[in-house]
């Protein structure tokens, strides 16, 4: 058995087990105490109230807009044993991510990688796909989960998110004013919603990630100010895209997208960026969506990154929830993003991720 | 009050400065409460406080400007950095262009060539060095000028030598060059290497040399330490301070700066954070490095091998017995170990398989509650909606609020009337003129860090003294001075260490007024000479150099003694015997002093006649002569 501690991540021949889980019939086991004190603060969040109805595990929080969030989470996803863990799917502590953070130097992959990487971005297309085709009103954020992750399995891939810094899901879910890393829960999706779906996974040793914002029933295509919120967002990645060539200062991208973000009278997140990808979940260069940026480096051919604009319909500032991980927009206006990673080539670049002619969601015309 | 005024350094800055202004506003917290940047009536800027009715004792330590690192251009904040870094995987030239200065002016170099698009463009604008009227660095004025500074400081100081210079230029073209498909070449570094030798393309060399000399001059003189990873790097905002050089009142040195840089220093050099894994490699791999270092040390002359004669002895007695008998005593103090083995293993009662009961449970949640309350009123009393705010603090905002991750200009001095309440800073309190000069284009007309050299008259004079000799006296001459090669830190630690116990002697007859200040001092690191070599000099008082006297005892030593009672005494004696031996008195010292005198002489009749300066750089010159002049005179004056 494994430590259910996420800050452990054992084998252990321990017997100790959550009484609370095991009412439930989840057997939820500690290498000793220890393990079970130290993990307690986020154990409990898959525990059920006496009730068992759901409920929101910060009451006193000052939410921004009209979503909360639907606890009890699920318990943690098991991993099979034959498939590859990034460093950190034990203990949470991305070791190679921070060792290698701000040395300056931004990898170039060999053919070989590139092959490999390249495999790994369709599939995380494939499965973002048919997470994707459940997206309907109705449907819980944690059941998506549920598919996301019986899929990533599917493919022996492992889902990146989970347990990276200790994220407790397999991919994230952030709906209307939620910015991003919105953690799947019992929250049901509504007619009129926007929701990104952000799916990351680790496979052949590299990573790869990708995101869509989807709107959920005919309501939310009918409403004239979250189509220009989501349209926009997906034309100034295109736009950004677009730029991307040998030579391109990393740090032009943030001005091509807050162009068109103002343009539309949207606003753009400051706090997340894109970001490198390859063995490394999140790596150099690092790419501000906003203008004016100060980012560090020039694009060369073999270079793997995101970009991944977050607009919003309001204020640009962004707010985070006490679960540490979802961010929200401070007035409670909706946000909306868009991701792909990419490929420089030698002379533009090649979406690592694109869509395929069946890739569900897609543009919608203005209002 | 004009004559003082000429230390003041004014940044030439009269384009732009709204430009400035505004990318403070933007990048930083600038105190325009207090502070105003205006004209100097003698041309350039200078910051200067606002009303002079609000100076106060009490506003020392007021921020006065806070810029987070990640708005200072360093070379690793520069958007080329990581090319930088492939380009120095594979270049096996020996300027690294990722580290230092050179990198520092090479990223200074593309930003500016970026122009509107560079994030640093409003700040750039300040001093863009082809327009402005920014000097280069000494070894490319002309060559008469460079001639006239020949046998000055700044000659013996290697500072007219051109060829570093060249190499670092040429470097910067090569990579230039091998970035031309990535990025457009800098139209300073666009000249063909290759045909150099063609005269209008050497002519165009020549051009581009000289414009790169002026962009070395323009980092140069802006640029500071800030820490062990963005080290050196432009900081916004500071550079608009000028420098005052400290004074001398009633023989002591005082600094007359009015702010000090504050900043965490104290992060990794690697990735420029506080808490990180990567310090720990990097140290065990300096002490590996350095174990290699030492064992190609060895010495390479055997002092046992050289011969010592009768005469050698002879004519040098000695009541040293007494202190030959201290040496057995003492020693070994040994280190009391900490042993504690392994005791701190507390969890044998965590680990305890017992079982996770609904109490433990409820315990756990009673916990979290009580500590949930407390934080509520803790927070209720004061600072709850302070925290609250900082938490929604976006960008700038933000980063202000992180002291670590900024760089802090503070008042440490109040502005005087006498500069008008201008606010100075200080670009190196130790600097001497040709220093000054050689990184900020000007001197100060009295400048107490001023020494001139003697070493070179001391070789010329080491080497007709040799020739005197005998092989073997030769043989121990050498031996000597290898073994001060091989000890010169350690004796400059020496030298330092009684210079301040005579100063803090000196401090103590005084009014201890500022003794503040005084440790403050100390805490600066001293910077020890390259080597014993260049550490023979006449001090800004007329007094020959500690280092110098040594060299000179240290020559006339007998050797017998220097064997015995130097090189083979216990190391714990050694501090005592080099003091006793090469730094007190002797009679000795009469004839030291007569030859001292003769070198004096000699680099007096070196200086070139002075004529009236017809231009800003021949000023500088006659001043950087006169001074060196005078210092040699208050040797020769008698006591």
């Amino acid at each position: 058995m494994i430590c259910t501690s996420v800050v452990c991540g054992k084998e252990t021949t321990s017997n100790l087990k959550c009484p609370v889980c095991l009412k439930q019939g989840i057997e939820s086991v500690f290498c000793d105490q220890t393990c079970f004190r130290t993990s307690w603060s986020q154990h409990k969040f898959i525990h059920p109230q006496e009730d068992d109805q759901p409920y929101n595990p910060f009451p006193s929080f000052n939410y921004r807009g009209d979503l909360r969030p639907t606890y009890p989470l699920s318990a943690r996803r098991a991993i099979p044993k034959h498939i590859k863990l990034p460093d950190y799917a034990k203990d949470g502590k991305p070791i190679s991510e921070i060792k290698n953070d701000r040395l300056g130097k931004i990898p170039t992959l060999s053919p070989k990688e590139i092959d490999k990487i390249r495999k790994v971005g369709k599939i995380s297309r494939e499965i973002l796909d048919i997470v994707a085709g459940h997206v309907k009103p109705g449907v819980t954020t944690d059941e998506l989960d549920a598919i996301l992750h019986k899929e990533c399995i599917k493919r022996n891939c492992y889902p990146s998110p989970l347990n990276y810094y200790n994220f407790p899901k397999s991919f994230c879910t952030s709906i209307n004013e939620i910015i991003c890393h919105g953690i799947p829960d019992q929250t049901p999706l509504k007619d009129g919603d926007i929701v990104n779906l952000d799916v990351s996974i680790y496979y052949l040793g590299f990573h790869s990630d990708l995101n869509e914002t989807y709107y959920v029933g005919d309501k939310a295509k009918a409403n004239p100010e979250l189509v220009r919120l989501v349209e926009t967002t997906r034309e100034a990645l295109d736009l950004a895209i677009a730029a991307v060539k040998p030579g391109l200062a990393f740090r032009e991208i943030g001005n091509i997208i807050e162009a068109h973000a103002t343009k539309n009278n949207v606003s753009v997140v400051k706090t997340y960026c894109g970001h490198g990808t390859n063995t490394l979940f999140h790596c150099q260069p690092n790419i501000p969506h906003y203008a004016k940026n100060k980012a560090i480096g020039i694009a060369k051919p073999g270079m793997v990154f995101t970009i991944e604009p977050m607009l919003n319909l309001g204020t640009y500032k962004d707010i985070t929830w006490p679960d540490n991980w979802t961010s929200s927009t401070q007035d409670g206006k909706a946000s909306a993003q868009f991701e792909h990673m990419m490929l420089v080539t030698e002379d533009g670049c090649e979406v690592l991720t694109a869509r395929t002619a069946t890739s569900p969601g897609g543009p919608v015309a203005r209002i | 009050m004009s004559n003082e005024s000429l230390e003041v350094k004014h940044l030439e800055m009269t384009q732009n400065l709204e430009s400035y202004i505004r990318f403070l506003k933007s990048n930083s917290f600038w105190n325009d409460e207090y502070l105003e940047v205006k004209q100097s009536p003698i041309g350039g800027v200078g910051v200067y406080w606002k009303d002079p009715k609000t100076l106060d004792d009490s506003l020392i330590e007021t921020i006065l400007l806070r810029i987070p690192k990640s708005n200072i251009l360093s070379s690793k904040n520069s958007s080329i950095y990581n090319l930088l870094v492939d380009y120095n995987e594979v270049s096996d030239s020996e300027i690294d262009l990722t580290r230092g200065i050179h990198s520092l002016i090479i990223c200074f170099v593309y930003e500016l060539s970026f122009g509107d698009v560079s994030p640093w463009s409003d700040y750039l604008l300040s001093i863009d060095p082809f327009t402005n009227d920014i000097d280069t660095p000494m070894c490319l004025w002309d060559e008469n000028e460079r001639k006239l500074l020949k046998n000055t400081e700044c000659g013996n100081l290697g500072m007219l030598e051109i060829v570093e210079l060249i190499n670092f230029f040429e470097e910067c073209v090569n990579f230039a060059n091998q970035q031309s498909h990535l990025i457009a070449i800098p139209s300073v570094l666009n000249i063909n290497l290759h045909e150099k030798d063609k005269p209008d393309v050497y002519e165009e060399y020549k051009k581009k040399l000289n414009l790169f000399g002026k962009c070395i001059q323009a980092v140069v003189s802006r640029a500071f330490q800030i820490d062990d990873y963005h080290v050196p790097s432009l900081v916004p905002g500071a550079d608009l301070f000028n420098h005052l050089s400290p004074t001398i009142v009633n023989g002591k040195k005082v600094n007359r700066e009015n702010v000090h840089f504050v900043c965490d220093g104290d992060i990794c050099s690697l990735c420029g954070e506080i808490d990180c894994d990567h310090e720990e490699d990097e140290e065990s791999f300096l002490e590996d490095t350095m174990l290699e270092d030492t064992q190609d040390f060895e010495d390479e002359i055997d002092i046992d091998e050289i011969e010592v004669s009768d005469e050698d002895i002879t004519g040098y007695s000695d009541d040293n017995e007494e202190d030959e008998e201290e040496e057995d005593e003492e020693e070994e103090e040994e280190h009391p170990e900490e042993q504690s083995e392994g005791e701190e293993d507390d969890g044998s009662i965590l680990t305890d398989v017992g079982e996770i009961t609904m109490e433990l449970i409820q315990q756990l949640q009673q916990e979290e509650e009580d500590e949930s309350e407390e934080e509520d009123e803790e927070g209720g009393e004061e600072s709850d909606t302070e925290e609250i705010d900082v938490e929604e603090l976006v960008g700038l905002e933000k980063e202000l609020q992180d002291s670590f991750s900024c760089v802090d200009i503070i008042l440490t001095s109040l502005p005087q009337k006498e500069y008008d309440y201008e606010v100075f800073n200080t670009y190196g309190n130790e600097l001497s003129n040709p220093y000054l000069l050689q990184r900020y284009g000007f001197v100060s007309e009295t400048n107490v860090n001023d020494s001139v050299q003697l070493s070179l008259q001391f070789k010329s004079w080491l080497k007709n003294h040799k020739a005197k000799l005998t092989p073997g006296k030769v043989k121990q001459i050498n031996a000597k001075l290898n073994w001060l090669d091989m000890n010169f830190d350690f004796i400059c630690e020496l030298v330092n260490e009684i210079t301040k116990q005579e100063s803090e002697e000196d401090d103590e007859n005084e009014e201890g007024d500022d003794e503040d200040e005084n440790e403050e001092d100390e805490q600066e690191e001293e910077e020890f000479p390259e080597s014993w070599k260049v550490s023979f000099k006449v001090l800004f008082d007329g007094s020959i150099s500690l280092h110098g006297y040594l060299i000179m005892k240290l020559i006339f030593l007998p050797f017998i003694i220097f064997k015995t009672k130097i090189i083979e005494c216990k190391p714990s004696k050694t501090p005592d015997r080099i003091i006793k031996y090469l730094l007190s008195e002797s009679k000795d010292d009469k004839e030291i002093r007569q030859i001292n005198q003769s070198f004096v002489s000699k680099r007096l009749k070196a200086y070139p006649k002075l004529s009236q300066p017809a231009s800003h750089r021949q000023s500088i010159i006659n001043s950087i002569i006169k001074q060196e002049i005078s210092i040699l005179e208050k040797f020769s004056a008698p006591k």
